[in-house]
């Protein structure tokens, strides 16, 4: 997916009609990455918004080197993940370690047979606790290691693995849960 | 981990791909957004131009003090090495008022004989008033007897006349409309204001006196006294003689109006005693106004003797006007409103602020003094910049795995013949050859281990100005000491530069003369304030802690980071002339 040079340079010039189709054209994708960062669609929105600011206040900085929709995508995941750092500030008594065990214990339960709808999905993803869900979306969404995952969210290593695999069994655990109820309504 | 996997995998692919329509807003909220984040920068540059407005106001506001102070000062303020001017001022006025009295005439009078001649001329000139104007107040008396006419309100004129509520100004012009409020009798009228002024020249005789005794030094203090002395008998004889004029007329008055007949030896005998008494009232103010000419021309001959300063020098070491030169040099304390910023994605970037630095300010100015005032202008070698960290975040391959693989080209495999076994020719088998691609438009995610070294550039940012400042000030002055405060403007012109700078594509250049992003030429606002100690006559030694900022920015495009330059300039002050 390229966009045409012409916008980019409209974009640069501070255009207000290229800035338009930009944001068109790239909006829904990156509102979708912002959903799986936040835990409701108007964080996510704040969230693109703010995004889309800093894109277009720094275009002239983008170099053509790579994939524009990758410079977006790294300022988006990266304004979320600024998002995250100043609600951990607000709520510092509550950080990935301090979420229950209870919680993520592990079940014996098999892997879900459910095809799940792309909202049941993000659904789950949104009721992870808020360190889980960053440190699973940077692991399987945009392929960071551990070791970039630790400097990113200043943590180490060991920590960024234990909490990942802890979001997996969280996850794994509302699908079944979910299953359930499906289960549960289909019969009822 | 096969269920780790599988997970994973099914939330990439239900949500790797996912896009949501945002609400209709959202486009709105983010335009404004730009637009509050230009304005920003507009607001920047407002603030720039605020800083930049309040700075000239600032100077006006200044100029005009000064204008007012230097104007008030020059009126106001008597100076010790004024004594001259003051001696002449007096003794002018002394002429002014004598010829009032003659001919509302104004005699300027510059040198030392024209006050001496002119002196000679007023006693003559009093004597033969004080002749005159008793003549005619006999005769006017003798008119108004004649006409039974009392001036009541001159003869109160005359009396309520004490001799400090008066000025020159004020005697003619209320003498003036005695006699406009008497048109009958207005030759009398005058020739009695002549009288009257006759007095009042004592008067003003005296405070001409009282002046000179302030003016004069303490050289003279038993001319001054001896003066004073005669001034005040003078004075006193000269309010007799008025009160004496007064009485006459009024006794005179009264006998016409309740004896109109009187007989004229009555009168004559009164007449007599009054020329008696005027004449003695003639003598007197001759002794006194001589007296007061000799003090005055004493004084004036004192003064014009003495020595008189120069006009280009003063009491002590000062300088009063003339040219003088400053060589100063010291340290320099530079700092800069840049910000570190970290542009998102950037693989190099200022890791800190940046850290301030001492630089050597070297000049030469020429001052040319004014009294206390003063301009001046010169060289000034100064040097501005900053010490700069930039991290060079480098990304790593762990191609350890993947030791024959670049991780830019991938191979694809297609046909390029067929082969057919003969041991079994119904097989055919296709040959495919490896095809070699590059591909640098994918965002590739390589499956090795990514990971990042950090490096560390230290970039020491100089560049360098000859700038030509152009100053006023002032300077109070204390004996040996002297304190000048001076503002205004330099111009630089860049003479070298050297560091490393990122620039708008984010690219860290090495600074040098011709690749630089300062601009060739830059101007400064200036505030400084000085203290001076006097060694010699001509030799002052200067510590001078002095303010500078940019006005103008010194980069040549895409920042408005200015330096301030806060300095201690100690050196010497010579004066040439």
């Amino acid at each position: 997916m390229s966009i045409e040079l012409k916008i980019l340079e409209g974009c640069k010039n501070g255009e207000r009609a290229a800035q338009e189709r930009l944001y068109r054209h790239f909006a829904p994708t990156m509102l979708g990455i912002c959903l799986r960062y936040t835990k409701s669609r108007d964080e996510a929105e704040d969230v693109m918004q703010e995004g889309f600011i800093k894109v277009f206040t720094n275009i002239d900085r983008f170099r053509k080197e790579g994939s524009f929709e990758g410079w977006i995508k790294r300022i988006m995941v990266n304004t979320a993940l600024n998002h995250y750092h100043k609600a951990q500030k607000l709520n510092s008594h509550r950080n990935i370690d301090d979420i229950r065990e209870v919680d993520i214990i592990e079940d014996d339960k098999p892997m879900p047979k459910t095809r799940f709808s792309q909202k049941e999905m993000l659904d789950a993803i949104q009721v992870l606790p808020e360190g889980y869900s960053t440190i699973f979306n940077l692991y399987v969404f945009e392929k960071y290691k551990h070791k970039e995952i630790a400097e990113m969210l200043n943590i180490s290593v060991n920590t960024s693995k234990s909490q990942l695999s802890k979001s997996r069994i969280y996850l794994k655990k509302v699908l079944n849960r979910m299953e359930e109820e499906r289960k549960g309504n289909n019969r009822s | 981990m096969k269920e780790a996997n599988e997970i994973d995998q099914l939330f990439e692919e239900s949500l790797g791909g996912l896009a949501v329509e945002p609400s209709a807003e959202a486009w709105g909220n983010i335009a404004s957004g730009v637009d509050a984040a230009a304005g920003g920068g507009a607001s920047t540059a407002s603030a720039g131009s605020t800083k930049y407005l309040m700075w000239v106001l600032l100077g006006t506001i200044a100029a005009i003090l000064a204008s007012i102070f230097f104007f008030t000062q020059s009126r106001s303020e008597v100076k010790p090495s004024d004594h001259n001017t003051i001696a002449n001022v007096n003794t002018k006025a002394d002429i002014v008022a004598v010829e009032q009295i003659k001919s509302n005439e104004t005699i300027s009078i510059v040198s030392e004989e024209e006050i001496n001649q002119t002196s000679e001329t007023r006693m003559d000139a009093n004597n033969a008033d004080v002749d005159q104007a008793e003549t005619l107040a006999i005769s006017a008396t003798d008119k108004r007897i004649e006409k039974k006419a009392i001036d009541n309100n001159l003869q109160t004129e005359v009396v309520e006349r004490t001799p400090m509520s008066y000025n020159i100004d004020e005697q003619n012009t209320s003498t003036v409309s005695s006699s406009d409020s008497y048109d009958k009798e207005q030759d009398l009228d005058s020739k009695l204001t002549n009288t009257v002024l006759e007095s009042e020249v004592t008067i003003v005789e005296e405070a001409v006196i009282v002046e000179t005794q302030v003016a004069v030094p303490a050289e003279t203090p038993k001319t001054t006294n001896e003066v004073s002395k005669e001034t005040n008998n003078t004075e006193v004889v000269s309010e007799a003689s008025a009160a004496q004029v007064a009485n006459v007329t009024n006794n005179q008055s009264q006998e016409a109006n309740s004896l109109q007949e009187s007989s004229e030896a009555k009168i004559e005998s009164k007449e007599t005693a009054l020329v008696e008494n005027s004449s003695e009232v003639k003598t007197e103010e001759k002794e006194e106004i001589s007296n007061t000419e000799e003090a005055s021309s004493e004084n004036a001959v004192v003064e014009s003797t003495e020595t008189a300063p120069s006009p280009t020098e003063t009491a002590g070491t000062h300088f009063a006007t003339g040219w003088s030169v400053d060589v100063f040099g010291g340290p320099a304390w530079i700092n800069n409103t840049e910000q570190a910023t970290q542009v998102e994605g950037s693989t190099i970037y200022q890791t800190s602020m940046d850290k301030n630095i001492l630089t050597p300010n070297i000049g030469l100015n020429i001052k040319y003094h004014l009294n206390n005032w003063f301009i001046q202008s010169g060289l000034t070698y100064a040097e501005y910049g900053e010490n700069r960290d930039y991290t060079n975040k480098i990304e790593m391959h762990d191609t350890s795995g993947y030791s024959n693989q670049n991780i830019n080209e991938y191979y694809s495999y297609d046909s390029v013949g067929f082969y057919i076994d003969p041991n079994n020719p119904t097989v055919v088998i296709t040959l495919y050859d490896a095809i070699k691609h590059s591909d640098t438009s994918y965002n590739w995610v390589s499956e090795d281990s990514l990971y990042y070294e950090h490096h560390n550039i230290y970039a020491q940012n100089r560049f360098r100005y000859i700038e030509i400042p152009l100053m006023f000030g002032y300077e109070f002055r204390f004996k040996n000491l002297g304190v000048e405060l001076s503002t205004g403007v330099s111009f630089g012109f860049r003479v070298n530069s050297s560091g490393k700078f990122l620039d708008s594509n984010n690219e860290l250049i090495n600074i040098n003369q011709s690749n630089s992003p300062y601009s060739n030429t830059m101007m400064n606002y200036l505030l400084s304030i000085g203290v001076k100690y006097h060694l010699t006559n001509r030799f002052s030694i200067i510590a001078q802690p002095t303010y500078k900022t940019n006005i103008s920015s010194l980069f040549s495009s895409g920042t408005t980071t200015s330096y301030n330059n806060f300095g201690l300039n100690v050196g010497l002050n010579y004066i040439i002339k």
